[in-house]
């Protein structure tokens, strides 16, 4: 059976030079699955026509 | 008799304008203030005594000639410690700039120059601002001063500890997901987080530059109203800075709320939410009404998806921005600042795009919301200031960290980049809470002028 952590410590492995402990592979694997929820909540959204936030439309609106 | 150092900026500047204060008297009320407390609290990161009273002595001698710069002249004020101050440390509340000192003043810093503001030093904050509890882990904790054995709220929790406590007249916070407001809720005081692009980022030491805001934390409406008025205009250094002309913020204050129509989100602000909180906000809104303005509740559906955006974009320019130094001083980092960064960095790009067309789509909801309604209320934060230390909370049925409740009622609209203050509206079991107003772009005047009438006890 392969490693769960065994992707975060070879994505890490190109960021940081030390080592990262266990217990940080561990934390950073729950806090990883949240985020990956939160994109794919996202990604069910229909934006097919919407481009990305520009603050320049700020300006438009009072 | 208040003392010297509880007045209000606006009466202080009233007092130091007639000559019957100079503005030595009112920089030595602050520092023995600050020498008496902050032992306690742990506001201050670096306290420039010498130099204040130095520049205090110097506006007092210029008022003596006639000249007057304007409502801050000779006003003693605190820096949140991101903002660049030649020749005086900036930490960013981080280990890895302990001994930094910038040779350049963050734009904001050479405007409060130029209006006549008195320095009093660099205050305490979370690590890098990533953070909403100002437990820092190099510096110690900042202590609420209503209760010191609570948080203060961040990241800007020193600034909100230091304008509650009269350790000074005002403080320029930062707020990327409710750094101004949250700790301004937590500790009583108002803190105002302008339009994106309405106050010069320049010098800022960044979080995530599509949501950083800079604004006042102040002791009333009216003070947060004449800093804005002194920070405000467009910077050719910030690419974001607007070049709309500045109004006047305090011209309207006490017009009051009559014929205003002002909407209150159905969805999300509401649940999870101290009871406590509930009630004082609810009993603000009932104020409102009775003053004048017409309150309904409205939908906003965008609200259910608004968190992701804001937590994978935050999560990914902070990353990007820390990047170099993640890899380069690994160990300089607090433990929870650095697992927080390690995680942007698994974020695709086509995920953070997303989050900016969502972004969009949440915010042209807003704004055509706002079409309809001149504001809206929220409470500005679920909770009162949880006990320093604490691992989690409970509220209703949910239990978590603090963090995740903290900045859970402000962050849409660093989102959106709407102008929104949080100003006190009473307390729960003697602990401050704050209503949340939120306005059009641009619309800082209108926002304040109902916190004013919040304030009066509309």
């Amino acid at each position: 059976m392969s490693d769960p952590h065994q992707r975060i410590r070879d994505r890490l492995a190109g960021l940081v030079p030390n080592p990262v402990s266990e217990a940080e592979i561990a934390d950073l694997a729950a806090r990883l699955a949240g985020q990956d929820e939160m994109a794919e909540k996202l990604r069910r959204l229909p934006l097919a026509e919407t481009e990305p936030w520009n603050p320049a439309e700020l300006e438009e609106r009072r | 008799v208040s003392a010297l150092a509880d007045l209000s900026l606006a009466q202080v500047s009233a007092e130091i304008r007639s000559g019957r204060v100079s503005p030595a008297d009112a920089a030595e009320a602050c520092l023995r203030r600050i020498e008496k407390r902050d032992g306690a609290l742990n506001s201050y990161m670096t306290v420039t005594g010498e130099a204040a009273l130095a520049e205090a002595k110097r506006l007092g001698e210029e008022l003596a000639r006639g000249c007057w710069r304007g409502p801050l002249h000779g006003v003693p004020i605190g820096l949140k410690d991101l903002y660049l101050t030649k020749g005086v440390r900036t930490t960013a509340g981080s280990a890895i700039l302990q001994d930094w000192v910038p040779d350049v003043d963050a734009a904001v810093v050479r405007y409060l120059r130029n209006a006549g503001a008195v320095f009093l030093g660099k205050q305490s904050m979370h690590e890098f601002a990533y953070g909403a509890t100002s437990e820092n882990p190099h510096y110690g904790p900042v202590r609420n001063p209503r209760d010191p054995e609570r948080i203060p709220g961040g990241s800007s929790g020193g600034s909100a500890a230091a304008v509650a406590a009269g350790l000074c007249y005002g403080a320029l916070g930062s707020d990327t997901g409710g750094s101004i407001r949250c700790p301004a809720a937590l500790c009583g005081v108002v803190g105002l987080k302008p339009t994106y692009g309405r106050v010069s980022r320049a010098g800022v030491l960044p979080l995530a530059w599509s949501l950083d805001h800079v604004g006042p934390i102040t002791r009333t409406v009216e003070d947060a109203a004449l800093m804005l008025g002194a920070i405000a205009g467009h910077d050719p250094a910030d690419g974001t800075s607007t070049k709309r002309p500045v109004p006047s913020y305090t011209r309207d204050l006490e017009r009051g709320v009559r014929g205003l129509k002002l909407g209150v989100p159905r969805e999300f602000f509401w649940s999870p939410l101290q009871e406590g909180v509930r009630v004082a906000v609810r009993a603000a809104i009932e104020g409102l009404e009775r003053a004048g303005a017409v309150v309904e509740e409205v939908s906003l559906p965008c609200l259910e998806y608004a968190q992701a955006a804001q937590s994978l974009i935050l999560a990914s320019e902070a990353s990007a921005y820390h990047a170099e130094r993640v890899r380069t001083h690994t160990e300089g980092y607090g433990a929870s600042v650095r697992i927080r960064l390690l995680q942007g960095m698994f974020i695709d790009s086509h995920d953070y795009v997303n989050a900016q067309r969502a972004r969009r789509w949440v915010c042209r909801e807003l704004l055509e919301c706002l079409r309809k309604y001149d504001a809206l209320l929220t409470p500005a934060c679920p909770i009162t200031a949880p006990r320093i230390g604490e691992a989690s909370v409970q509220v209703e049925d949910v239990t978590a960290p603090p963090q995740l409740f903290l900045v859970r009622s402000t962050f849409l609209f660093n989102l959106t980049g709407l102008p929104a203050v949080s100003v006190p509206c009473g307390e729960s079991e003697g602990l401050p809470v704050g209503l949340q107003i939120a306005g059009r772009p641009w619309d800082e005047g209108l926002v304040l002028r109902i916190a004013r009438e919040v304030e009066a006890g509309g």
